[in-house]
């Protein structure tokens, strides 16, 4: 994994240049009608969000390049449209439900680069998504649908962090043969 | 209070941001209003950073000017990294409005040349 900060910049030019320039991006300037326009894009598409839960936005590959720069990207539309292939595991188990969880490799390393205490939370990550203390919905996440809904996971922390719960948010999708899957999206320390 | 965008993961919808320091540090997370998190020093309080969640749902509120309550910024005693976050998006905002209004008047080639260069000298 890459440094957050450093090394990404060098790909920002080569991957704004790949990306589609959508006209309305420009004449509207909201970043929030850009990201709309393309949630539906990509969630139309629907394969991409079943096979690896990157479904919600697909501005991966430019915004997350141009780390620093985010707000003023995304703002710009400078996404490709391009569809998120499926990206190797770090980790996939079931649940005491029998839910399969997944774990995306690329999240990880990338939220373990942004947020250095977790570096050693990956154990505890699938322990809350196999089995959490409690389970919340997620009110930042969009409201549940017939195929996919968002919860708040949460488990006590351990060793230094035992004054903490290790939250973790998650996303269940339904896919074409009816199974669930259960995908990481985020994790933090929050006191107890 | 210097904050710097540190990513953006789309599929969480999360922008990372660092406050004060040019790495990421460990942290715990303290959950303000709006889906904004401060990030902060568990031992000595220092505030690290940030994020926010549901960033496409802020973003949405501040390009509407929407009022952002403040009352657990202020319970937790955080409310000057608050509005410092808010102001930061503001900032970003107008910026990026320039900079569209800018890239308006060109042609699609010039367009892709001012920003890449804008990109590469902020970098």
């Amino acid at each position: 994994m890459a440094n957050a900060r450093g090394p990404l910049r060098v790909n920002s030019c080569a991957t704004a240049r790949r990306s589609k320039l959508d006209r309305r991006t420009y004449t509207s300037s909201l970043a929030v009608a850009t990201i709309s326009v393309r949630s539906e894009r990509s969630r139309a598409s629907g394969e991409v969000e079943e096979r690896t839960g990157m479904g919600d936005m697909q501005m991966k590959s430019a915004v997350g390049a141009n780390t620093r720069f985010a707000p003023l990207l995304i703002a710009f539309g400078y996404g490709a449209l391009t569809r998120i292939a499926p990206t190797p595991l770090e980790w996939n188990g079931q649940d005491t439900d029998g839910i399969e969880c997944q774990i995306s490799h690329r999240q990880w390393q990338e939220h373990v680069a942004k947020r250095p205490e977790i570096e050693d939370a990956l154990e505890l990550t699938k322990t809350a998504m196999i089995a959490a203390e409690s389970v919340e919905s997620d009110s930042h996440r969009p409201a549940d649908e017939e195929r996919r809904y968002f919860r708040i996971l949460r488990v006590s922390g351990q060793s230094q962090w035992s004054r903490h719960f290790l939250v973790v948010s998650v996303k269940y999708v339904r896919q074409n043969d009816d199974k669930w899957i259960k995908f990481y999206q985020s994790c933090w320390y929050e006191r107890k | 209070m210097k904050i710097q965008a540190l990513g953006y993961d789309p599929e969480a919808d999360e922008l990372d941001l660092l406050i004060d320091t040019d790495a990421p540090q460990a942290a715990e997370a303290v959950p303000l209003d709006a889906g904004v998190y401060i990030r902060r020093d568990p031992d000595s309080g220092r505030v690290v950073g940030a994020f926010i969640r549901g960033y496409a749902n802020f973003l949405r509120a501040m390009l509407a000017e929407q009022e952002i309550s403040a009352v657990e910024a202020v319970k937790a005693g955080l409310e000057k990294e608050f509005s410092a976050i808010l102001e930061w998006q503001r900032k970003a905002l107008r910026l990026s409005r320039d900079l569209v209004a800018h890239l308006g008047a060109q042609s699609g080639k010039d367009r892709h040349a001012l920003v890449e260069t804008l990109l590469t000298q902020a970098s």
